[in-house]
């Protein structure tokens, strides 16, 4: 399994609609959690913001980590949300840590 | 065993995640996430008493609407919602409780009983205390099931270990347990004891 090349925003928001539906190829890192506890937001509330989400920024390729970074922006239960993940693959499977979440603003949906 | 984190009352996974050590640090992954969330909200429509605030919350997010959007089922503003949700308690109107309960089993496909069945079993546990919730979940044939209590469950984390022969027949069991959130290994004691000894444990 490999990237598309390019692999483009579009490419980049259907791959992460698909692992965020399937939801376990998502991993939630620490720093996730520490940032989801201040912002009071649950791992489902990022999987569903993701499953609905618009990428705003990226993919940009981290040579460090070999790793897509992208941003994407959902809603969910009245919140807007931004989420950074890192998207890799392996030789089998796609699969996107959530890296953090910012709350934008209360959505309007 | 994994705290599950942000819910607001305490979960405790058995199975159906994993750590794992990424690029970037410490990570978790869980299996059918929605899944766990839909069963806990089951566990708390079945709760006999009272939502309190954070079971409320939880109702409320997973019916994926704001707090307005709530609000304009009841006909009240996003502020009434909001003090429902800091409040707890007698602040939640009894119909709205009902209502929460039945529009979330409903929505979720858990079945809805009626509003008429969930008034009165309502009305029969509406008087009933409020304790907060401590919900065991174990995944297994790819569904998400809440692990029974027998006699009485207390977790507890000690920072050092249990002194050799003290409630010996109370333990049930012990794990290696981590927050993964400060990264701190603890051990974390399950105890099941009788109701004589509840006293002595919960010291």
């Amino acid at each position: 399994m490999a990237f598309p090349d390019p692999f483009t925003p579009q490419d980049a928001q259907d791959l992460v609609r698909e692992l965020a539906d399937l939801s376990h190829p998502v991993n939630f890192t620490d720093h996730f959690f520490d940032r989801a506890d201040l912002r009071d937001v649950d791992p489902r509330d990022v999987l569903r913001a993701l499953c609905k989400g618009i990428v705003t920024a990226g993919p940009t390729w981290d040579a460090d980590y070999r790793d897509w970074n992208v941003t994407l922006e959902g809603s969910s239960a009245g919140l807007s949300l931004r989420v950074e993940l890192a998207i890799s693959e392996d030789k089998k499977y796609f699969a996107a840590d959530v890296k953090t979440v910012i709350v934008i603003r209360e959505s309007t949906e | 065993m994994y705290a599950y984190p942000n819910c607001g009352f305490e979960v405790f996974l058995l199975s159906g995640y994993e750590v794992t050590e990424g690029p970037r640090g410490t990570r978790v992954k869980f299996a059918d996430l929605k899944g766990l969330h839909l069963a806990i909200a089951r566990e708390l429509i079945a709760q006999k008493r009272p939502l309190r605030k954070e079971e409320f919350r939880f109702l409320r997010k997973e019916l994926d609407l704001s707090q307005r959007e709530l609000g304009e089922y009841f006909g009240v503003t996003e502020q009434a919602v909001s003090l429902w949700e800091r409040e707890g308690g007698n602040e939640i109107p009894f119909l709205v409780d009902v209502a929460v309960r039945e529009l979330v089993s409903e929505r979720s496909g858990l079945g809805g009983v009626g509003l008429e069945t969930r008034l009165a079993r309502a009305r029969e546990a509406a008087r009933a205390p409020a304790p907060r919730l401590t919900l065991r979940m174990e995944y297994v044939n790819e569904e998400w099931a809440r692990i029974p209590t027998i006699v009485y469950l207390r977790s507890f984390r000690i920072a050092s270990s249990l002194p050799e022969g003290s409630f010996p027949s109370a333990i049930e069991s012990a794990r290696e347990f981590s927050t993964h959130r400060a990264g701190a290994q603890q051990l974390q004691y399950t105890v099941r004891a009788a109701p004589e000894d509840q006293e002595l444990i919960a010291l």
